[in-house]
């Protein structure tokens, strides 16, 4: 991992294309610009995170998950049920 | 692209086909080995399709329409999405959300009523090319409930 230490209207260049300015700082937030490409996209790194750990938790052993899969299927029939609340 | 996912074919809509081969470029998010997968559904199965990891046989899901729990569940694809699924036509993408049994949350409810959906990280399928992407939908949650 680069270290860098940055001031307020300080930036950097990655690429070539993608440029990354210190907007503003308040206490532990930092306000960053970015200046990328329209088909780069950007996320913030932690929906990235979630993302991963739900695929990390969402497999299911290969033996299993057909038989996984019909015992969920009683979810996308709501109509079987008698009771509509 | 802003679509809605209603209306998308389904898998079997195409040539009577019950399975693809779907290659992932750069694998899911997270999850870069996991390139190379086969969807799978059947009369049995359908609405709900299995999500099998070629490169590692071991990992696998279980992905259904987003919008057959959340009716009002809309897409929404960035510029490098659409280039990343080789620009496809509406008619040739295939959402699939992928449900996360409560089981793999460690939680001692009842294993079919606490599932979840992950509406933050649907699969977004190009049927005709046979490529997909795990786009980031950040208005929506990773633990949809289902059956609520």
């Amino acid at each position: 991992m680069l270290v860098l230490t940055r001031r307020v209207d300080e930036g950097l260049n990655i690429g070539g294309e993608i440029t990354v300015r210190i907007l503003a700082i308040d206490g532990d937030r930092v306000k960053l610009g970015v200046v990328a490409p329209r088909t780069v996209t950007i996320l913030r790194d932690e929906l990235c995170q979630r993302v991963r750990n739900e695929n990390t938790a969402a497999s299911i052993p290969a033996a299993e998950r057909a038989a996984v899969a019909r015992s969920l299927k009683f979810l996308v029939q709501p109509a079987a049920k008698t009771d509509g609340s | 692209m802003q679509t809605t996912a209603a209306g998308i074919a389904p898998l079997n809509g195409v040539e009577g086909a019950t399975a693809i081969a779907v290659h992932f470029s750069g694998g899911l998010v997270g999850c870069a080995d996991w390139e190379h997968f086969d969807v799978v559904t059947d009369a049995e199965l359908s609405p709900l399709y299995l999500i099998n990891c070629q490169d590692d046989p071991s990992i696998g899901f279980i992905g259904a329409d987003p919008t057959v729990f959340k009716p009002d569940f809309c897409l929404e694809l960035t510029a490098e999405d659409e280039a990343q699924l080789g620009y496809p036509e509406f008619g040739d993408l295939l959402v699939l959300a992928i449900i996360t049994p409560a089981s793999s949350l460690g939680s001692t409810a009842e294993p079919s009523t606490s599932a979840t959906l992950n509406l933050l990280g649907p699969l977004v399928i190009n049927l005709q090319r046979g490529i997909g992407r795990q786009v980031i939908q950040s208005e929506y949650t990773a633990h949809y409930p289902l059956g609520a």
